[in-house]
């Protein structure tokens, strides 16, 4: 299946990634982990996904239903993708805007 | 090639800024996630306690790494508990600590048996931590002793 992001910058960085966050989608290996992160990053903006892009030229995206949050680069990489943990939609929202205005 | 140092752990061959999602291969902070709402002092807290391990399975061990001298690099210096801590956890610490501290000098013992190994840290303020009993005495599997 053809990639929708350019994936991770590197093999390390994609590896440190999935150690930390693989788990979280239960990705068995870290390809698994970076296609899940290029769906989310990657795909065409639906409904339930809110999107900004920052003054670094990052733009990230965040599913309030699923709690993925993921960020890609300006020049087309992941940059990371992982579930938000803290306990409530009002928090998690409150990252995601605090993100944006970084 | 420019690297830059964890503010965390004190790794200070990190191949990016410690920002933008990075992570620190020796203590595994992810910056702007995991330190959005806790502090670098408490992953370090927390980190330490832990036994401050190396964290990356994919980056290797740097040759010689200590994270007690990581650390007093970076300017931080552990306390007598947390030396302790590391140093109980991790075999090569023992043999690349120096025992230094702002608040008195400190002495060490060391004995090795077969089985297991004994470390006393004595402070002149004679806080003191032994390993007299069964219940902190060091345990180490053969594997772990030959690497040390």
């Amino acid at each position: 299946m053809p990639r929708l992001t350019r994936g991770f910058q590197s093999q390390i960085k994609l590896l440190r990634h999935f150690q930390d966050h693989g788990h979280e989608f239960g990705a068995a290996t870290a390809e698994d982990y970076e296609a899940k992160a290029d769906i989310f990053l990657g795909s065409p903006l639906n409904p339930g996904i809110q999107e900004c892009t920052r003054s670094d030229g990052d733009t990230l995206r965040y599913s309030r239903t699923t709690k993925e949050f993921g960020v890609l680069t300006d020049t087309n990489h992941i940059r990371t993708y992982y579930l938000l943990t803290k306990p409530t939609v009002t928090l998690r929202d409150a990252y995601f805007q605090d993100q944006c205005n970084q | 090639m420019t690297t830059y140092t964890c503010p965390v752990c004190g790794f200070d061959q990190l191949d990016e800024p410690p920002a933008r999602f990075s992570i620190c291969p020796s203590c595994g902070t992810e910056f702007e996630n995991d330190d959005y709402d806790v502090s670098h002092a408490e992953l370090r807290r927390r980190w330490i306690a832990a036994g401050a391990r190396w964290w990356s399975a994919h980056d290797p061990i740097p040759d010689g790494w200590s994270p007690v001298d990581q650390l007093r690099r970076s300017g931080y210096d552990p306390t007598i508990a947390e030396l302790w801590t590391m140093v109980s956890s991790d075999l090569t610490t023992l043999q690349n600590i120096r025992l230094k501290s702002t608040s008195g000098p400190f002495t060490t013992r060391i004995t090795r048996t077969s089985t297991a190994i004994r470390l006393v840290i004595t402070s002149q303020a004679r806080t003191s931590y032994q390993s007299d009993g069964a219940a902190d005495q060091y345990r180490l599997d053969p594997l772990v002793y030959s690497h040390a």
